[in-house]
């Protein structure tokens, strides 16, 4: 029968947590670090940790619980470069890279229902751009970063710039579609033009009487992608990467401002 | 306005525009990108639920997520994150987990106090709002509440709640 056991790696504080659960199999006597990375649980089972510890600095416990027993290993993470120098390695929250980028879907071939696999793009994908969006908040962030003192005379204007708005089958006149072969990649999203898709079906979102107040709720949260049909992409690009920059720049968006 | 699978009418994404530019908008948890010589490009709610959570928490610093059901716009769960790009390796009798989460501590609306909870959380103005399908939000519950089983008994529950992780 196979251990339980629960590990974490917690690099902020350069500790490992071992949990594991004693019964039959597993005694406190057989559990020991073999190395800096085996961990033996029983005579025959033997784990590899995801990193490297200092062994001979371990500490253990037998934690309190009705149901079961367990015990703790803290042990500290090798630690081969110096503590400052971890510490700087430890990425910000706005640095974590998403599950998708545009590097990750250029070059596709199709794009298929995860439910059926049924294929829902049409011809061939040659010619499509992919690109990546800017961050969901990065008109919020931006105003971090900007640091010109006349900040209400930058040509700059979000207000000018376009929102995905969802169909709620209200928008009346709007111009045809244009022939784009762009598809664009956001966190939990890819946005792409229709003429890639067969005739597929689309139905009104049903919602509770009392609920109407979202109407206008996109998926997740409010998508705050601006996109403007006077607004090249790389300056969206730009302002993506701003949107990801640890600490405010010496040099200010003037010159993209006055392109545009 | 939803889009849907022609074959199995499985919600893929939604429509809408973009300036004057029609675009469907495909969830990337509900779709896969296809190639012909690579394997499949396909991720999970969870990775996406988490990449929301740390795009939230990063712009705004808030660390709590009221998640909605989209239909009745009800809350589902309360989720607070507590740590990322924490490495985890776990087995018990039924599975085993390993690879880069976000730990969080979660309380569902079968919870004790859920209602007060998310009064609270909303009349202090510490929680952002989440809002996705009725079927993720019940596929959302279901990965809390396997992940948390990983737990030891001991930090199975926390004053935030049950205590879970999600990948990244």
């Amino acid at each position: 029968m196979a251990a339980s056991y629960y590990i974490e790696v917690l690099r902020n504080l350069g500790q490992v947590d071992l949990y594991i659960k004693l019964d039959n199999h597993v005694s406190p006597s057989d559990i020991r670090l073999v190395d800096s990375k085996p961990l033996q649980l029983s005579k025959t089972a033997t784990l590899t940790l995801p990193v490297s510890v200092n062994n001979a600095r371990a500490t253990t416990s037998i934690l309190p619980s009705k149901s079961s027993k367990w015990m703790r290993i803290r042990v500290p993470i090798s630690i081969s470069t110096n503590r400052l120098q971890h510490l700087q390695s430890t990425v910000p929250l706005s640095q974590i890279s998403g599950p998708i980028c545009a590097d990750f879907v250029r070059g596709f071939a199709s794009i298929c229902c995860r439910n059926c696999q049924t294929q829902l793009t049409e011809g061939s994908m040659g010619g499509v751009v992919v690109r990546d969006l800017p961050s969901t908040f990065w008109s919020e962030l931006v105003e971090c970063w900007v640091c010109h003192p006349e900040e209400d005379k930058l040509r700059i204007n979000p207000d000018l710039l376009h929102l995905f708005e969802p169909d709620t089958g209200k928008i009346q006149n709007k111009e045809t579609e244009e022939v784009v072969r762009d598809v664009w990649v956001g966190n939990t999203h890819l946005l792409a033009p229709g003429s890639l898709f067969r005739e597929l079906p689309m139905r009104n979102v049903e919602l509770d009487k009392k609920a109407s107040r979202v109407l206008l709720v996109s998926y997740f949260s409010l998508d705050s992608v601006y996109v403007a049909s006077c607004f090249p992409l790389q300056y969206m690009a730009f302002y993506s990467s701003l949107a990801f920059n640890e600490g405010p720049r010496t040099n200010c968006l003037c010159q993209v401002c006055m392109c545009l | 306005m939803e889009l849907l699978c022609d074959s199995c009418n499985y919600v893929i994404g939604e429509v809408g525009y973009m300036g004057p530019k029609r675009l469907f908008k495909l969830f990337v948890h509900r779709s896969d990108v296809c190639f012909t010589e690579s394997p499949k490009l396909s991720i999970g709610l969870s990775q996406t639920v988490t990449k929301e959570f740390i795009d939230h928490a990063a712009a705004h610093a808030l660390y709590h997520f009221i998640i909605e059901e989209r239909k009745s716009c009800e809350p589902v769960a309360l989720v607070s994150m507590t740590a990322w790009n924490t490495d985890i390796m776990a087995e018990h009798e039924n599975g085993t987990a390993s690879g880069r989460v976000i730990k969080v501590t979660y309380v569902d609306r079968k919870g004790d106090g859920f209602a007060k909870k998310i009064k609270d959380t909303e009349a202090n103005g510490s929680a952002e709002h989440i809002i996705m399908l009725n079927d993720d939000c019940d596929e959302l519950l279901k990965t809390l509440e396997a992940n948390s089983l990983y737990y030891p008994p001991p930090f199975h529950m926390m004053p935030g709640g049950t205590c879970s992780f999600l990948h990244m």
